[in-house]
């Protein structure tokens, strides 16, 4: 029903703007080496201490699952220590008091207190910021298909509002709530 | 004469039938309460049962080990003592600052206040006892947090110090709620004698080991 990016936010006094999938992992990971901004090349103003304070989700959270396979891997696990948080909005909140913090959530609770990163995937190849085209096109790194699933076949008025949300109306809905709405494709149709 | 007597015995009979049944109601939903409450912890101790006696649990493990990871795909752990801690840390601080706090707002509203006084705390204790727990956490997140962070210099305000401080402003309403009502239920009688034997009303707060009472 949709396209979602997951941005990688920081405060807006932090300098660092591009970060690679490997250095995420380093940071996020429980293996991971990256542990101070020193570590990514930044000192950030303001900041009280020099720790990366990890902002995460909590383990029920499908943005959570995402975020560590994609970056983890199929058994990878994140760092102990992460202040998983409830909300993708909190996440956010979080961050824009946070001189030193550093956390993942949906590109559409993008607010002006904080910043997104540019991602590459490796080091030395370009880095994308998290944009609607972006995420259409593949380029940025950490994006995901949004599904809607039915327990069977659905019934008739599930139907009707899945052919809603696939539609024109459901789409913009989809588009003013920040996320990527459907790329039609000319004679195709989505189930 | 006798057809006054059956009239009304049969009457008896059946206001004894009502008052029984009335009766038996009552008591059925007052246990209903005691055994609703067991039943939560029979069904939870039900669910996990399979894992007490799986074989892999061990009881050492489990309460000292310190990671707590049930949902990773690379290894799952099990280890309880980071939230043991957690818990016993919260508590604790928020205990010290709510148990003062509370006892002593206490003894002021129902020794020391003059009347209109104690009808508007007591309004209000009550109003801010029905807060809900979210509305807390939520204050803790957005106000706490940030407050903190400018007070302490703390790199960020998601702490134990926060924990402790939101949990004490949500037991202090409770606290002062339940004492009062203890302290009113302590005789007057207590109170009368110990004015006559001179004390002051300071010298009153011997009263509170009446306190007890009301847990």
């Amino acid at each position: 029903m949709g396209h979602d990016a997951l941005a990688i936010y920081v405060h807006p006094n932090n300098p660092l703007n591009t970060i690679t999938l490997d250095e995420l992992a380093q940071v996020y990971g429980r293996d991971g080496r990256i542990v101070t901004w020193a570590g990514l090349g930044v000192t950030v103003p303001g900041a009280k201490s020099d720790e990366v304070i990890l902002i995460s989700r909590q383990s029920h959270s499908g943005t959570y699952q995402y975020f560590r396979q994609t970056l983890l891997g199929a058994h990878g696990d994140f760092r102990l220590g992460t202040r998983d948080l409830n909300g993708s909005k909190e996440v956010v909140s979080l961050i824009g008091s946070a001189p030193g913090a550093m956390g993942y959530s949906s590109m559409g609770y993008a607010t002006p207190e904080v910043k997104t990163l540019r991602v590459g995937r490796h080091a030395g190849e370009v880095a994308y910021p998290p944009t609607a085209a972006n995420t259409i096109a593949g380029t940025y790194p950490i994006s995901r298909p949004l599904y809607i699933y039915t327990l069977g076949k659905p019934s008739q008025a599930v139907l009707e509002y899945m052919k809603w949300v696939q539609g024109a109306e459901g789409q913009r809905v989809v588009e003013t709530s920040g996320y990527v709405p459907i790329v039609r494709q000319a004679g195709g149709h989505h189930e | 004469m006798n057809k006054f007597w059956k009239a009304s015995a049969s009457r008896n009979r059946w206001e004894m039938l009502q008052e029984a049944a009335v009766e038996n109601l009552i008591r059925l939903c007052g246990l209903s309460a005691i055994l609703f409450v067991f039943g939560i912890f029979l069904f939870v101790f039900r669910e996990g049962s399979g894992a007490l006696t799986s074989g892999q649990f061990n009881l050492f493990d489990f309460l000292a080990g310190p990671e707590w990871n049930p949902t990773s795909t690379g290894g799952t752990r099990f280890g309880t003592l980071p939230l043991l801690t957690g818990t016993l840390a919260v508590t604790l601080l928020a205990m010290a600052i709510a148990v003062p706090v509370g006892l002593g707002g206490t003894i002021f509203i129902s020794e020391f206040c003059s009347p209109f006084w104690r009808e508007t705390l007591k309004v209000s204790i009550e109003f801010l006892a029905a807060i809900p727990s979210v509305v807390w956490g939520f204050i803790g997140l957005m106000v706490m947090s940030p407050l903190i962070v400018a007070l302490t210099g703390a790199p960020i305000g998601l702490s134990v110090l926060n924990g402790g401080i939101i949990l004490a402003l949500m037991s202090v309403p409770i606290i002062a709620s339940i004492g009062e009502d203890a302290l009113k239920a302590v005789p007057d009688a207590y109170r009368e004698a110990a004015i006559a034997a001179g004390a002051t009303r300071w010298q009153l707060r011997p009263c509170e080991p009446h306190l007890s009472w009301g847990d």
